[in-house]
């Protein structure tokens, strides 16, 4: 049974803030969805060789690495054309950490 | 509701009729761009393909074709063939929205290998077609820019999440079309809209450029008219990408030849025990008619056991929200996309910012891969989620040992009306109940046209192949069009979706 509470901490956990009105809604969708997906009780799978450390492909032989070589990085003002808030060379973000009040 | 669709006027055209026609200079590029941009003006208020255009892009690149074909050069297999691609897939100055506010002033400063190889074959890029949400969904009804609808009958969905890419071929303004597939988002709508879909195996089409979902369940795959088509892109798009480090190194070009091989002699499987519950009639009806097909063509058909696809379902659900709640939150309001204006610190930023920008489907996901991957239930959910699919991975190959492919439908229903799913996010998920287990397991499938109901809706029967075969599976498919009238498939003369090309 999936509490508010639980939605809650989800939800931080999640970094995503969701309405009182989306929250009724998401514990009655949640609910049914878990509820449904718990029908893998019915299979034992103590045997089988999934790993959940596994790669993304289930075929071992495709995993590689690229060859390390050099190649030119996409220019700074690309990079940055995207951002939302930019202070000179830099993606902006609200004072993180406040030296004032951290001296005092 | 909607104004109808304009009737057929010319008989479809495959992209490899227009290609041949541009690169021997019967037909000018710039003329099949226009033609594409004059169906498109006709069928896109209707029906909501594309989230956005190219009109001076595919102008400037038709000229360029046109220019090369006189100058005695060949612009490649797939000169001056318009194509739409699913906005989930990044190309230089144009957008990725993934249908999503929080990606909406987006502007990509890359192509997508896709569109790169695209582009070198010939292709033009004509628009970015409308999906579900970040390709969350089965019906494009949770796009937030709205819905697309389906061409054989504007009240009911083209299906999902590659809704749009369906749409724009079924309804005539591009031979073909790229989606992406995490559970069906293909093969899904290419059974509702007539058309030859693919899920190409994992790893041989390049998702560099894409914007991930579920990395273990994602592949970029074809809409086309046909089995040709579909191969024909599949050839262009596919193969080893080092900049996707689940690239494949294995040759997996089909070629021209492999499709008109028969198919006497093969064998069929077929998962009787799954053909039961929730299954339309007509589908039922359809996919004995099919039988009948192959079974014609010389093709053996036996029953074979596999695990009962609710599980397929259950496990889905579980992977695909994990690691879409993983994948999800690069959106943070910081590098790019959406920032929400009300953010007072950088938490209520991450917070606030993707609260604004993410529809209910996204928020329902990712808090559900969000729970199944906390402390407490990893491995009552998660960890023994990904032991099942092993399960399936051996369930399947044991299969595939025994037979060539597997023969089922695509989808239990035809087309469903707007609307019909949207208040229930479990009935909309049980659409893809046949499609899941392929990217569960990472073998290719395909959806083709084989029929329709008695209203006259496409109703597609998909194959599953074994690893890294689309060859096979394509060869199916060719055969089987050699041995059916066409009900219910775009390339129908008089198909209700008209074509823009003369």
């Amino acid at each position: 049974m999936l509490t508010p509470e639980d939605l809650a901490h989800l939800c931080q956990l999640a970094r995503l803030r969701i309405s009182e009105e989306e929250s009724a809604r998401l514990l009655t969708d949640l609910e049914r969805i878990l509820g449904y997906v718990e029908s893998l009780d019915e299979i034992d799978a103590t045997a089988s060789a999934g790993s959940a450390a596994g790669s993304t492909s289930l075929d071992a032989a495709v995993d590689h690495f690229r060859e390390d070589t050099l190649v030119p990085s996409p220019p700074r003002s690309e990079a940055l054309s995207n951002a939302p808030q930019v202070i000179d060379d830099y993606f902006a973000v609200p004072t993180v950490v406040d030296y004032g009040k951290a001296a005092e | 509701m909607s104004a109808p669709v304009t009737p057929p006027a010319t008989p479809p055209v495959t992209a490899r009729a227009l290609a041949h026609a541009v690169r021997s200079g019967e037909l000018k590029a710039a003329a099949v761009v226009e033609a594409s941009f004059a169906r498109l003006s006709r069928v896109e208020p209707t029906l909501h393909a594309f989230l956005s255009l190219r009109e001076d892009a595919a102008r400037a690149r038709a000229d360029e074709i046109d220019r090369a074909v006189a100058a005695g050069r060949d612009p490649g297999p797939l000169a001056g063939v318009p194509i739409a691609v699913k906005d989930n897939i990044v190309d230089r100055g144009g957008s990725a929205t993934c249908a999503s506010k929080m990606l909406a002033p987006f502007v990509p400063t890359y192509d997508a290998t896709v569109v790169e190889r695209l582009r070198a074959a010939g292709a033009i890029v004509v628009g970015k077609a409308n999906l579900d949400e970040f390709a969350m969904g089965s019906s494009t009804e949770n796009s937030a820019f709205g819905p697309s609808l389906n061409p054989w009958d504007p009240t009911r969905v083209p299906g999902g999440s590659s809704g749009g890419s369906a749409v724009a071929v079924a309804s005539g303004v591009t031979p073909v079309a790229l989606g992406s597939d995490t559970g069906g988002s293909v093969r899904q709508p290419g059974s509702f809209c007539g058309l030859v879909a693919l899920k190409p195996h994992y790893g041989h089409v390049s998702r560099y450029g894409l914007v991930a979902f579920a990395s273990s369940l994602d592949q970029i795959g074809p809409f086309a008219l046909d089995a040709r088509d579909c191969a024909l892109v599949f050839d262009v798009i596919s193969g080893f990408d080092p900049m996707d480090s689940t690239s494949s190194p294995h040759e997996c070009r089909i070629g021209p030849l492999a499709l008109e091989r028969p198919v006497a002699g093969m064998r069929l499987g077929v998962p009787r025990t799954w053909l039961t519950e929730g299954l339309d009639a007509e589908v039922v009806r359809v996919m004995d008619e099919t039988e009948c097909r192959f079974r014609d063509l010389g093709v053996d058909l036996v029953d074979v056991d596999l695990m009962p696809p609710r599980y397929a379902i259950s496990t889905y659900y579980i992977l695909a929200n994990a690691e879409a709640s993983s994948n999800l939150a690069r959106f943070d309001g910081v590098r790019y996309g959406r920032r929400s204006a009300e953010a007072r610190d950088l938490n209520s930023l991450y917070e606030r910012s993707r609260g604004e920008g993410f529809g209910p489907e996204v928020k329902r996901r990712i808090l559900m891969g969000t729970f199944v991957l906390s402390s407490g239930y990893y491995d009552a959910y998660y960890a023994k989620a990904q032991r099942v699919r092993a399960l399936f991975k051996a369930s399947f190959d044991a299969t595939l040992n025994q037979v060539d492919a597997i023969l089922m439908p695509t989808a239990p229903t035809p087309a469903f009306v707007l609307g019909e799913k949207t208040e229930d996010p479990l009935s909309m998920y049980l659409s893809d109940i046949f499609t899941i287990s392929a990217n569960l397991v990472q073998n290719p499938a395909v959806s083709f046209p084989a029929g329709a109901s008695t209203g006259g809706l496409p109703i597609g029967m998909q194959l599953y192949g074994r690893s890294r075969d689309e060859a096979t599976l394509l060869r199916l498919v060719a055969a089987h069009e050699r041995n059916y009238d066409g009900a219910g498939s775009a390339l129908a003369p008089g198909a209700p979706p008209t074509r823009a090309f003369a």
